[in-house]
């Protein structure tokens, strides 16, 4: 069994762990909240309307959705709404390449800002597969734990879905 | 988000594709926002003046309510069931008959067995069944507060201070109810002195059947209310049937009774006494039958509009820095249970702060 299997580690809580540790555990036991929230939705919309013509979503073992795939040039695509980089967002991608090397894949990855109107190319580099293997011993570590990992700095929390739920 | 669509004329419900319709069995009543009392009903456009069907997108809708005979059949069940809508109904006299309730959409493994774990053990379970006493009784006095400086309510408030010292040591459930039984008595004593009004002269507490305008008044707001909970636990990944102050076994969804009851006093009862202080509400509006009473259609109109007005009128929320609805506060109480159940943080019940 690859160590991504049990529990299950999702691209999404690749970039929780990088985002908010609590957001990490509450998503993964199940907490997640309601699909009501404006930036979802927003989320949705972005994706909908900016890439229709791309081949939509693709779902891969139920591990990881890449919002779509190129098949000729093997490049797998991210889309984030945010306006700004984060390094959660390089890694989850970096961990979709991963995922798909062992699976025999070769890909690259793209990260496509349309706020921004930034793309940003992503590849695995030499010290990566070490790096993710720790990522995912510690998610395992954080998500099997019993204690809701505290809040962190209410600043990360603008536009977090979980926002009510921690800040009440 | 959607809102409640509280439907009292008599009709057909149905889906078409992704569209409610409603279907008047009379025609002319289709469109007359008074005999269906939608509250926020959207406009419509039908070119040929006579339209009997009243599209309502799926989109728009967080809940129904049927207060009239109403036709539907599987298809719209599961149409519902699809949308996560909870749909409610009461029967001819204005009570409460039950809720159709979809599957659960949110589910934690984690957060059932905490909410067990957290019955199961009997210290666990009196903190938290103590913790409502506690925020309901708050809010009971807050009312009761609100009103003076009126004298003569000061013995009742006096009972209840008192009583209230004794919830930290009931040692168990029943000993706790009992307490909250005397407070309970003494805060509906003073409400002839906050109504003033010998028609709802208050007696006694009669459940059911309500004898009384007052009391009839107190089942058809506490059941809104508990419906209005009940939608908001549907929203959350609460279990809603495992509860700690009232018996799982007492009703099917026991944990919606538990958070009514720190609503009562700040949506209920406060919309009672405002009903009746400003006339707005009346002896024309009940009916009496035999030895119960009811609130009329037209009553039960009246108190669905001025209900729904309160549930969606907001108040600043201090720690979350934003404004929120009262319907948004019970889904905040959710959530503090949650984290309760989680280990997260103890939960303290609402106490009101903004009157
Ligand atoms: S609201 Fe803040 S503390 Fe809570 S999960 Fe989101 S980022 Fe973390």
């Amino acid at each position: 069994m690859m160590i991504f299997e049990n529990p299950r580690v999702t691209g999404v809580m690749i970039n929780y762990y990088f985002h908010c540790k609590r957001q990490l555990w509450l998503f993964a036991n199940q907490i997640e909240m309601e699909h009501s929230s404006d930036l979802v939705l927003i989320g949705k919309i972005l994706s909908n309307s900016f890439y229709k013509d791309k081949q939509k979503e693709i779902k891969i073992e139920d591990l990881i959705a890449i919002d779509w795939l190129n098949f000729e040039d093997g490049v797998i695509h991210e889309v984030k709404k945010s306006d700004s980089f984060e390094e959660g967002h390089i890694w989850q991608v970096k961990y979709y390449i991963f995922y798909l090397k062992k699976k025999g894949v070769m890909v690259k990855g793209k990260i496509n800002y349309p706020k921004l109107r930034v793309v940003r190319d992503v590849e695995l580099e030499y010290g990566d597969e070490g790096r993710i293997n720790e990522i995912l011993s510690d998610i395992i570590k954080i998500v099997r734990s019993e204690e809701v990992p505290k809040r962190e700095d209410k600043k990360k929390c603008r536009g977090c879905s979980y926002f009510e739920l921690c800040w009440t | 988000m959607g809102r409640p669509y509280y439907i009292f004329s008599s009709g057909i419900l149905r889906r078409k594709d992704n569209t409610l319709y409603f279907e008047s069995v009379e025609a002319n009543d289709v469109f007359d926002e008074e005999v269906l009392c939608f509250v926020g009903y959207p406009d419509v456009d039908d070119s040929e003046g006579v339209s009997k069907r009243k599209p309502i997108p799926v989109e728009d809708v967080d809940s129904i309510y049927v207060f009239s005979e109403i036709t539907f059949n599987t298809r719209f069940l599961n149409f519902l069931s699809q949308n996560n809508i909870l749909l409610h109904v009461f029967n001819y006299y204005g009570f409460y008959s039950g809720t159709f309730y979809p599957r659960e959409f949110l589910n934690s493994g984690r957060l059932i067995v905490k909410q067990v774990e957290n019955y199961i053990f009997d210290d666990l379970r009196l903190i938290l069944a103590r913790k409502f006493v506690d925020g309901s009784s708050y809010n009971m006095l807050r009312n009761l507060k609100s009103y003076m400086p009126n004298d003569d309510l000061k013995v009742y408030v006096d009972a209840i201070e008192e009583e209230r010292v004794k919830i930290e040591s009931c040692g168990d459930i029943s000993e706790l109810m009992a307490c909250e039984g005397h407070i309970r008595n003494a805060y509906y004593g003073a409400w002839d002195l906050i109504t003033k009004d010998d028609f709802f002269a208050f007696d006694k507490r009669t459940k059911q059947p309500p004898r009384n305008a007052i009391n009839a008044l107190i089942s058809f707001g506490n059941s809104m209310l508990y419906t209005a909970v009940l939608g908001e636990i549907y929203k959350t990944h609460l279990n809603p049937t495992i509860s700690y102050l009232h018996e799982p076994s007492e009703r099917r969804f026991s944990l919606a009774l538990d958070i009514a009851e720190l609503f009562k006093p700040i949506i209920v009862d406060r919309l009672i006494f405002k009903l009746i202080n400003k006339k707005q509400i009346s002896q024309e509006d009940f009916e009496v039958d035999l030895n119960f009473c009811y609130l009329s259609e037209e009553g039960r109109k009246k108190f669905v509009k001025e209900f729904n007005d309160l549930v969606e009128s907001t108040i600043k929320h201090r720690n979350l820095g934003r404004n929120v609805s009262y319907r948004g506060l019970i889904r905040l109480e959710c959530y503090k249970l949650i984290k309760h159940l989680l280990g997260d943080q103890d939960y303290e019940p609402i106490k009101v702060w903004w009157y």
